[in-house]
C-alpha cells in the first residue's frame, strides 16, 4: 500500500500580545479576516485560542508557498482541535494540541496544483505576559488515504 | 491630482504608523519602500488592512489581498484609488 508523502512543512510563531491587540482594536471585524466562517463558535473565543489558530493558519500559508501576487484570505483555512485522546500513529509532540486543517477556494485551489491532499497539524501555546506566544506546525501530505 | 495622491499616501502613512509595527520610523518611508522589509509581520498587515478599510470607508475585495497589495504605501494607495474609482 502507498503511504502518504511529505509535500512541505511550515512552521510559525504569533505574539499573543499582537492577536490581543488587533482584536481590541478591530473588534468582530478583525474575527471576521482571520476565521473562516466554520470556526466562529457560539462560545467566545480566547486569545490563546485565536493566537494558536491564527500561527497554524500563517504555517499552512508557508507550507503552500503562496506567491506575492496570489490573493490569499485567512478565511479560507479553517482550523478545528482535534478530541483529546485521538490516536496519532505519527506521535504528536508532548504537550502539543492536535489540529484538522480544511482549505476552501484559493487556497484549496493552490494546494490541488500541488497534490496536497492532507494536512497533520499541532500547536502549543507558551509564555507569559509579551512572551506569551502561539506555535504551529504543519505537514502537507499528498497521496494519504483518510 | 498628484496632490490628492500624496494626500492619499500620507493617510496610508498615518494608518502604517499605527498598525504595522514596523522597526523603523513609518515617517521615514519613502512611498515605494517594502513594508515588510520594513519589519511588517503578516499579521500586522491585517491590521493594516483594516485599519486602511475604517480610513476610507472601503472594503477590499478577496482578489486585492495579496502581498503584493501591501509591499509599500505606493501599492496600498494604488489598490484604494482603485477602489474609489469603482464607488
Amino acid at each position: 500500500m502507498d503511504q502518504p508523502c511529505v509535500v512541505a512543512v511550515g512552521c510559525d510563531t504569533q505574539s499573543a500580545r499582537a492577536v490581543r491587540q488587533a482584536w481590541l482594536h478591530h473588534g468582530q471585524r478583525y474575527l471576521n479576516t482571520v476565521l473562516a466562517t466554520s470556526e466562529h463558535s457560539g462560545t467566545s473565543m480566547s486569545v490563546e485560542e485565536i493566537t494558536q489558530r491564527y500561527a497554524l493558519k500563517e504555517a499552512v500559508a508557508k507550507a503552500l508557498a503562496v506567491r506575492s501576487d496570489e490573493p490569499w484570505a485567512w478565511r479560507w483555512i479553517a482550523v478545528h482541535k482535534s478530541p483529546a485522546g485521538v490516536e496519532d500513529h505519527d506521535g504528536v509532540p508532548a504537550g502539543a494540541q492536535r489540529w484538522s486543517v480544511h482549505v476552501t477556494d484559493g487556497a484549496l485551489q493552490t494546494a490541488q496544483r500541488q497534490g496536497i491532499d492532507q494536512w497533520r497539524a499541532w500547536s502549543w501555546f507558551c509564555g507569559h505576559g509579551v512572551t506569551a506566544s502561539g506555535y504551529a506546525t504543519v505537514v502537507a501530505l499528498t497521496g494519504a488515504k483518510s | 491630482m498628484s496632490q490628492d495622491r500624496s494626500q492619499l499616501v500620507e493617510t496610508i502613512r498615518d494608518v502604517v504608523a499605527q498598525h504595522a509595527h514596523l522597526s523603523s520610523d513609518a515617517a521615514s518611508l519613502s512611498a515605494s519602500e517594502s513594508l515588510y522589509t520594513a519589519g511588517m509581520t503578516s499579521h500586522a498587515s491585517v491590521n493594516v488592512m483594516l485599519g486602511v478599510e475604517d480610513a476610507f470607508d472601503i472594503e477590499f475585495p478577496e482578489e486585492m489581498l495579496t502581498k503584493e497589495t501591501f509591499e509599500s504605501l505606493d501599492s496600498i494607495a494604488q489598490a484604494v484609488a482603485t477602489l474609489q474609482d469603482e464607488q
